[in-house]
């Protein structure tokens, strides 16, 4: 049974119908990529599992739960983390604040002090940072921050919104770096890309995103060198 | 004269620091402007008259019961009214004009139910007056000073130092986040009513001691006040609240005892409009860092 089962996922804002009857799946300790352009519907999708939105048809089951429509503090205690697109830290909370955050559901101390630990040992700026408001991090350092945050309790899922966005391309190797030890960790990972060609570099299987539908799903290996996502993702 | 006037502005300035931390602790969470805080102000003075004088209960159960009814209420009006207009997806205009309904529905309930002259309230707390020179603090003024000192420290110490306060401040800086994190936000935000509310009721019931008396204009005349105060301080920030309250109280009572008191109420206009122009952002206020 996967971790992650989204069955015939539809959204929409008012008249806009922004996912259109999506299915996808994650099996544990999978890392899995949901490519798409602008608009095509993958944060909408990301919102939806984590129930910032709410569905307006088709199903969500998580852990062998039916979370669909779940508040979204119930679904984040179930075990899973976003790290939002545009990092969306808390400006004017320093760095361990921050972190703390992430672990607000958390009920032990110790899963706090832990985390904290765990945040400065993969990414060592951010114990240099600590202190410092996280609003004036540049954009490197508030992704890493972002992503440090969401994995502040260990989730079973995690979810990773465009990582890579708006970031100089050193910085983006890391990031992709960072990905691959995470799922070593034993975190599922679910990456939503425009770099396809990193994205699929380092995760399992992929689905391919347009207006709202999945056009086309399979191994990352063979989406490498499907001439359709060579063509749009891959440029050629 | 000079000291007494510092006592007594210690005293109206205490008050108001407590009304704007409140009214600031609500704009922080949800960017609203909360018009029926000063409802919430009077409405405690009235439960205090209602059990002190027609009951007969004792002072302070009357007073812990006005500061508890009063923060119910403004629970209740989050959960019932403003939580389903945010469900709605409404701008916070509409909230804001429902809060002005509240404010309506409370103060004239109160004139139907009570009249609208005005009422006594009892004004000996059974502490001594301190004399020091010429000056005098009176027991309401001490009881006044030493109750706001120790709720302002209790609501920092909220605030900065506890889960609940940090759930509250991600919530302003970021309340989409702040639900990706898992914050009940709703329910975060109806205990920042509570707290709000309750300290506009201790407020309320200490000033109505203060003067001995409660009638429903004072509704009108705090209510400019914590606009005065909050925008002084910096909209938004909890100490600058506090500042800003301690300020205008300060002012106008200067203003009163030396110059003139037919200016008094006016003194608060005059400080939103010209902050307004020179300084929008108040004393202590932040702009908004936007980052991408």
């Amino acid at each position: 049974m996967p971790l992650l089962q989204v069955t015939d996922l539809h959204v929409s804002y008012g008249a806009i119908k922004a996912v259109q009857g999506i299915s996808f799946y994650l099996n544990e300790g999978e890392v899995v990529t949901l490519l798409g352009a602008n608009g095509a519907g993958k944060s909408t999708t990301m919102n939806t599992i984590i129930g910032i939105v709410k569905a307006s048809q088709g199903k969500i089951e998580f852990d062998g739960q039916d979370i669909t429509g779940m508040p979204s503090h119930q679904i984040i205690k179930r075990g899973i983390a976003l790290s939002p697109e545009g990092r969306q830290v808390f400006p004017r909370m320093s760095v361990t604040e921050n972190l703390k955050m992430g672990a607000y559901t958390a009920k032990d101390s110790k899963v706090v002090v832990k985390g904290i630990q765990q945040a400065f040992d993969l990414f060592p700026i951010l114990k240099e940072r600590q202190n410092q408001l996280a609003g004036t991090l540049s954009g490197g350092e508030q992704q890493m921050l972002a992503v440090a945050r969401a994995l502040m309790t260990d989730p079973k899922l995690l979810i990773l919104d465009e990582p890579s966005l708006g970031l100089a391309p050193i910085i983006v190797k890391d990031i992709f770096a960072l990905i691959t030890k995470i799922s070593q960790m034993g975190i599922t990972v679910l990456l939503v890309e425009q770099n396809a060609r990193m994205a699929l570099g380092v995760s399992d299987r992929g689905y391919v995103l347009e207006t709202g539908k999945i056009v086309i799903e399979g191994r990352s290996d063979d989406l490498l060198v499907n001439p359709e996502v060579r063509n749009a993702y891959l440029g050629g | 004269m000079f000291l007494q006037q510092v006592f007594n502005g210690l005293t109206i300035g205490m008050t108001y620091a407590l009304v704007a931390v409140g009214f600031s602790m609500v704009y922080g969470v949800l960017e609203l402007a909360n018009f029926a805080n000063g409802a919430f102000y009077i409405l405690a003075p009235y439960i205090l008259f209602l059990m002190f004088s027609s009951m007969s209960w004792g002072l302070l159960p009357a007073i812990i019961l006005a500061i508890i009814v009063t923060g119910v209420v403004g629970a209740l009006m989050d959960h019932f009214i403003l939580a389903t207009i945010r469900k709605n997806k409404a701008p916070v205009s509409s909230s804001m004009v429902a809060t002005l309904g509240v404010s309506t529905v409370i103060t004239n309930g109160l004139i139907a139910i009570f009249g609208s002259d005005t009422k006594p309230i009892p004004s000996n707390v059974g502490i001594d007056s301190i004399h020091i020179s010429t000056a005098i603090l009176t027991g309401t003024q001490v009881l006044i000073i030493i109750a706001a000192v120790i709720i302002m420290v209790v609501l920092s110490l909220i605030v900065y130092k506890t889960k609940l306060g940090s759930a509250m401040r991600s919530i302003a800086q970021n309340g989409t986040a702040a639900r990706m994190m898992g914050v009940n936000v709703n329910s975060i935000i109806t205990i920042t009513f509570f707290i709000g509310s309750a300290c506009a009721a201790i407020a309320g019931a200490m000033t109505s001691m203060y003067y001995g008396s409660v009638d429903t204009m004072l509704y009108f005349s705090v209510s400019v006040k914590t606009f005065a105060s909050v925008i002084l301080g910096g909209i938004g920030s909890v100490p600058g609240a506090m500042l800003g309250g301690m300020l205008i109280g300060m002012l106008e009572t200067f203003i009163t005892g030396y110059v003139t008191s037919a200016y008094r109420d006016t003194i608060s206009f005059m400080i939103i409009i010209v902050l307004l122009i020179v300084r929008p952002t108040g004393l202590l206020g932040q702009k908004k860092i936007t980052k991408v």
